[in-house]
């Protein structure tokens, strides 16, 4: 009697099927949305790794779409050179502990005493660096200058690897041909009506060719003036499609045979 | 308990060195001479005593220290304060050695086997080479550890070691031992003893030490006893006991037999303990003039070590420290450079870890640019937290408690200053770039959650992102140039609002605007405004939009 070949599935924890979603070998955070869950890997964001996202410019929704793992930070949480200062009525209307935020600023030209900026650029990847590896902050969500290259990714990602929690690098599209260690990459765009994102997968332990998923942020325009305007775009509201549903069925049956 | 070192003014020597000079042969100078050779100069040939260009003759590349008997009494006050970890009674013998009562501690540390270990751990930092005798009088033992440390004995090679070089619990046991001793030995310890550069001593000796070493009396000095020994054909202890007492007392003075009693515990050995100062300081001379902040690093080091052997005898952690670095006079251009330039390193989390201290020193030090270069540096703290060390979690988490990221945050704060390591902080403000407010990230919270959105139907109000000033956006094609707020050549679609903020007439700031919510055309949400008298020509010719925010 031939012997059954044995589950690939079984073989290596980083191996998964093409055409379902890899399994998580460490633990993940639950991002709050549960259609975007349905699609990491793992049922959320990876802790202990790099999540990169790409964004043409900040304000696309990045904010409200990390606000749930940002309000469940366990510990502190803290960001590494944001565009801008942020505003800390709104943080704490998407429920964030406006108190259990560190940050740490970027180079600003108008400062002198921060040293020449390309240098102090570099400092704020070594607090990164240092944040990751001390295992004492939750979330990390860095943005990174666009010199950053291949090299500081890999140390990064080799210092999250003590990191607890999430970490988040919120870089330009110009990188989005260049290549990453992180196992998870998403770019973001506005989702063409208020209040939406889309999020295109460029890199993932799973099918990544499937259609930007679109998602429902926290309002910022009441229900009439939403409705109004979807009228006028002509768009359905955003549901979770239905075959990436049964995706997900699929690999939790393989994974429990 | 007898802790010797004999090659203690070496190592003092040798810790201050940069790191390029240290595999050079050390010795050090007294008055011209070679005064002590490290055994990697030994064995090129190099012996005490020689002139210092025949020693330079000898060995081109020999690194020439002077003696410095204020670095070798900060070495040995370091070594006394590791010590009274263990024991309360601790006192100085002479310039080398450290004398430790640990009868009455020895049951606390459970036994001399466990209490020989942790001191090795303490002691082992400080980087000396140590003798360790163990004997029921102090004098006693500190003889034995000298006998132990001849050069023939010694353990080869520079780097630290801990031996036990004799042990005796008996009294009987250890006056036989003191009777085989060598006379030479005895004459050291006298010397020692004899010394007033020794023992509870001033910050810095008065001059003429030599000359004032006749004040102990009608006593013989040591040299001129060693001779004396050497004409009556005495070699042992046991050879000088076997005379009689009263003629030995005339010839060699009282205090020599003296001496012998309290080690042969025949009298009462009493010395003056160490006591704790409270104020701790210490300086050092550096080998090579500093220019930058980092090369200071290197003789901070044993410093840091010293001023952390100090803070735990008190039991106590650093809160603060100051370390100045002195500019010397001709190295300073003009009359604006300080005499010194003080880094003052003040800790949010008092910290008794030279890990820690060591990487914030290290840090700050990087960052400092010093106006002129610096030889000398002092090194002082008279903050001390009280209390041992918190205790450290029996299981050790990988995400630690709220420690670690007091460390975290001024580890990053030494590098980076104050002023980038931040936390946010909500101001009861309407003005949208006053509500949100900066503060070092080291400062205490305030007390209080904010409270969230109650109601799923709620809306954010506020956008994430909210530009350092608000930019006035450039007007739009003539037809609609007032009524829409254009960006980058594009219409914005105003969806929500107007949101009237006006305040701050008080305080000469006063905003008086509409804010609205705008959409792009690819959905992104803008905050802009306009000025609410903006139709009144004495504010603005044209109304202008301005963009102030960005939904993220």
């Amino acid at each position: 009697m031939d012997a059954m070949p044995p589950d690939p599935l079984l073989l290596h924890p980083l191996l998964w099927r093409a055409d379902g979603l890899g399994r998580a070998p460490q633990a993940v955070r639950s991002s709050g949305f549960a259609t975007l869950d349905a699609q990491l890997f793992g049922g959320g964001w990876p802790c202990h790794a790099l999540t990169e996202l790409l964004l043409p410019r900040p304000g696309v929704g990045e904010i409200r779409l990390l606000a749930p793992v940002l309000a469940g930070a366990a510990q502190a949480a803290m960001l590494f050179d944001p565009p801008a200062l942020p505003c800390a009525q709104a943080l704490a209307q998407l429920g964030i502990d406006v108190a259990g935020l560190m940050l740490v600023r970027g180079p600003d030209p108008a400062r002198r005493e921060d040293g020449p900026p390309r240098r102090a650029a570099a400092d704020a990847l070594w607090a990164l660096e240092q944040a990751l590896r001390s295992g004492a902050v939750d979330v990390v969500l860095a943005w990174l200058p666009a010199w950053v290259g291949t090299e500081v990714l890999r140390r990064l990602q080799l210092a999250a690897q003590a990191h607890p929690g999430p970490a988040f690098l919120v870089r330009g599209l110009e990188a989005r041909q260049r290549p990453s260690p992180a196992p998870l990459r998403l770019m973001l765009r506005p989702g063409g009506v208020p209040d939406e994102v889309s999020v295109q997968w460029l890199k993932r332990r799973g099918p990544k060719d499937v259609g930007p998923l679109r998602l429902v942020l926290p309002p910022v325009l009441p229900s009439a003036a939403r409705s109004r305007l979807q009228a006028e775009a002509g768009t359905v509201p955003a549901v979770a499609p239905q075959t990436l549903e049964s995706d997900r069925a699929r690999s939790t049956r393989m994974v429990q045979a | 308990m007898a802790l010797h070192l004999p090659t203690l003014a070496l190592e003092a020597f040798v810790a201050a060195l940069p790191l390029q000079a240290r595999g050079r042969p050390v010795a050090l100078l007294e008055a011209g001479r070679v005064a002590a050779v490290a055994e990697s100069a030994a064995v090129l040939g190099v012996r005490p005593g020689l002139a210092r260009a025949t020693a330079l003759a000898l060995v081109p590349s020999l690194c020439l220290g002077l003696a410095d008997p204020v670095r070798d009494a900060q070495a040995q006050r370091a070594l006394a304060h590791a010590a009274l970890r263990f024991t309360p009674s601790v006192a100085f013998a002479g310039r080398d050695t450290v004398l430790l009562e640990v009868a009455s501690t020895l049951r606390l540390w459970g036994g001399s086997e466990r209490l020989l270990e942790r001191l090795r751990e303490d002691l082992i930092p400080l980087g000396h080479r140590v003798m360790i005798a163990w004997a029921p009088t102090p004098l006693g033992a500190a003889l034995l550890a000298l006998a132990g440390a001849t050069p023939a004995t010694a353990v080869p090679g520079d780097h630290a070691a801990f031996t036990l070089v004799d042990r005796t619990d008996d009294l009987t046991a250890l006056q036989g031992r003191l009777d085989d001793l060598a006379l030479p030995v005895l004459c050291r310890l006298k010397a020692a003893m004899d010394d007033p550069g020794s023992a509870p001593r001033p910050r810095r000796p008065t001059a003429g030490r030599r000359a004032a070493s006749a004040s102990t009396g009608s006593d013989l000095t040591a040299p001129l006893a060693l001779e004396t020994f050497q004409a009556l054909g005495l070699r042992t202890v046991g050879d000088l006991r076997a005379l009689p007492r009263p003629g030995l007392a005339r010839r060699l003075g009282p205090g020599w037999l003296a001496l012998l009693d309290r080690a042969r515990g025949l009298v009462p050995d009493l010395h003056d303990p160490v006591r704790l100062p409270d104020r701790f300081e210490t300086q050092l001379a550096l080998w090579t003039r500093a220019d930058r902040g980092e090369q200071v690093w290197e003789g901070v080091k044993p410093m840091l070590t010293q001023l952390l052997a100090w803070a735990r005898a008190r039991q106590g952690r650093v809160e603060r420290l100051a370390l100045s670095m002195r500019h010397e006079p001709r190295h300073r251009q003009d009359e604006d450079t300080p005499e010194a330039t003080t880094l003052v390193l003040a800790l949010a989390e008092p910290s008794d870890d030279p890990v820690h201290l060591g990487r914030l020193l290290r840090e700050r030090l990087a960052r400092q640019t010093l106006p002129a270069p610096t030889l000398e540096l002092v090194l002082r703290c008279d903050s001390l937290a009280a209390g041992p060390t918190p205790p450290a979690d029996l299981f050790p988490m990988a995400g630690a408690g709220p420690g670690d990221l007091a460390r975290l945050l001024e580890h990053l704060q030494a590098r980076l200053g104050a002023q980038r390591v931040l936390r946010l902080q909500a101001v009861a403000d309407h003005r949208p770039e006053r509500a949100t407010r900066v503060v070092a990230a080291l400062t205490q919270p305030a007390p209080g959650r904010p409270v969230p959105l109650q109601d799923a139907g709620a809306t954010l109000t506020r956008p994430a992102w909210l530009l350092p000033q608000p930019v006035p956006l450039p007007p739009g094609p003539a037809p609609w140039a007032a009524d829409r707020p254009w960006l980058d050549g594009r219409a914005l679609r105003l969806v929500c609002g107007p949101e009237r903020i006006e305040s701050g007439w008080w305080d000469g700031e006063p905003v008086a605007r509409d804010y609205f919510v705008a959409c792009d055309e690819e959905g992104a949400l803008l905050w802009v405004y306009r000025h609410r008298f903006a139709h009144a020509p004495q504010v603005e010719p044209a109304p202008t939009w301005y963009l102030h925010g960005r939904f993220g």
